[in-house]
């Protein structure tokens, strides 16, 4: 199964679409992020001068094409099948892109009822970053189909000064790092799969990452909010949050560290299944942790605050110092054990040493005659 | 030493009441959060209330021990009791109980 799928059936349809437009089939999108391999086409003439292509919405009915290719002459009357890169060159889509063609002679199969809609223009608008303002067919489809293979993301975002990231990746893998953003809101959302994200430093502002399965590296928050939601299997570390608040949870497998906190609230809730959490230094603030079932947190040291923790089922909960502030720490359904209980009764013989002392030295008088 | 199993006692004498507390696995253990004992008189009269238990030796896990000096006044007769123990946490605990019984003539 292509780990990428996008487009409508390419099938023999009622009505058909004439030449000399470039045209776009909102119906499945792009499921993934990859490079288009496959294509299904049914024409209902021979077509030519045929070119398939990825688009995305720029903004209101305005469409880019993001990657393009040629493909061989198509015979009308039944389904062909093109691979690359035999047939063409595969080219670039992206999740959420649709497919399109354009095509300079023939026409190609379309019904008018029952589908997402097309979007079309007149002329040819398929070259890569070539857009336009498109018209809406509401209910039509074409024939076209395309299948994919998912590529690795890879995304890296040196400097930003003032603004916003966002990265979106959804399917396959994604490595992002962002090493420096000044003033501003860092927006990371993934699905699926494996992916790893490093955020060296975030001055001012708002990070969020929610992730899927992911290995998370932050290295400094100095201001701001800091909020993290995963699902799966997670492990994070956190070296140093200044001033701010860090919030993390965690559903399922987790490992945690937040190393230095220095002003704020360090928010851990780990739920659900098994979590390790190791807080190492809270200077300033209060930090509480949140664990379902089997837990291990460490709580090192807490300077000045509010240190609480609350775990239900099995914990090992360890805290060295807490200089000033408050500690609460409840475990709650610790299951109770069935005992058995032996009891016996006895005398009660206390002993006065004057007494004791007076008897042994009769029984030695008394042993000495 | 070996401590001498006693169920007769003379009036004003101080019973000391111990109770051994095993698990599943016949290992001594500290019951966690209570363990308390109640002392029922002939008549059926609670002379001792839920008194907690204290342990023999702190570095000896599961055996408790409670003191109860009758006196002159000490109804004659057979006496009752139970020690109660209270291990887990709400609604998870679970509570034992074990019963003895002494005479006082």
């Amino acid at each position: 199964m292509a780990d990428i799928d996008v487009g409508a059936t390419a099938s023999d349809r009622g009505e058909n679409f004439l030449y000399g437009y470039t045209i776009i089939v909102l119906d499945n999108p792009a499921n993934a992020t990859g490079k288009i391999n496959h294509i299904e086409i049914f024409a209902h003439l021979d077509m030519t001068g045929v070119v398939v292509g990825s688009f995305y919405l720029v903004s209101g009915v305005t469409y880019k094409c993001r990657g393009s290719a040629s493909i061989p002459n198509v015979t009308g009357g039944s389904k062909t099948t093109l691979t690359a890169p035999t047939d063409f060159t595969a080219f670039d889509i992206e999740v959420g892109d649709y497919i399109g063609c354009y095509f300079t002679f023939g026409n190609m199969e379309r019904d008018a009822a029952g589908y997402a809609g097309l979007y079309y223009a007149s002329g040819k608008h398929i070259d890569p970053d070539d857009s336009t303002t498109y018209t809406l067919s509401e209910g039509h489809t074409i024939s076209l189909y395309g299948e994919g293979a998912a590529v690795a993301a890879y995304e890296r975002s040196a400097a930003i000064a003032v603004g916003t990231v966002v990265s979106a990746v959804r399917g396959a893998w994604g490595r992002t790092r962002t090493s420096s953003t000044i003033v501003g809101i860092v927006a990371t959302t993934k699905r699926l799969y494996l992916s790893f994200v490093r955020t060296a430093s975030v001055l001012v502002g708002i990070l969020v990452t929610a992730v899927a399965i992911e290995a998370v590296q932050r290295a400094i928050v100095y201001i701001g909010v800091y909020v993290r939601a995963r699902r799966n299997i997670t492990k994070t570390f956190a070296s140093s949050v200044i001033v701010g608040v860090v919030v993390t949870v965690t559903r399922l497998v987790a490992y945690i560290v937040t190393a230095t906190t220095t002003v704020g609230v360090v928010a851990t809730t780990v739920i659900r299944q098994w979590g390790r959490v190791r807080t190492a230094t809270v200077l300033v603030g209060a930090k509480v942790t949140a664990t379902r079932k089997i837990a291990a947190a460490r709580a090192s040291s807490v300077l000045l605050g509010i240190s609480t923790t609350a775990t239900r089922k099995l914990a090992a909960i360890r805290k060295a110092t807490v200089k000033v502030g408050v500690v609460v720490s409840a475990l709650i359904r610790i299951v109770g054990r069935v005992l058995k209980i032996v009891v016996i009764t006895s005398q009660y013989r206390q002993i006065n040493p004057i007494t004791a002392m007076y008897r042994k030295i009769r029984s030695f008088t008394i042993g000495g005659h | 030493m070996a401590i001498t199993v006693q169920i007769e006692f003379i009036a004003k004498t101080t019973v000391r009441v111990l109770a051994y507390i095993y698990n599943d696995a016949g290992t001594l253990v500290n019951p966690s959060p209570s363990i308390k004992v109640t002392i029922y008189d002939p008549d059926g009269e609670a002379q001792v209330t839920s008194a907690t238990m204290s342990l023999v030796d702190a570095d000896i896990a599961g055996i408790y021990e409670y003191y109860y000096k009758t006196t002159t006044s000490s109804t004659k007769g057979w006496w009752t009791g139970e020690v109660v123990t209270i291990d887990g946490a709400d609604p998870d605990d679970i509570t034992s109980i074990g019963t003895f019984s002494f005479r006082i003539k």
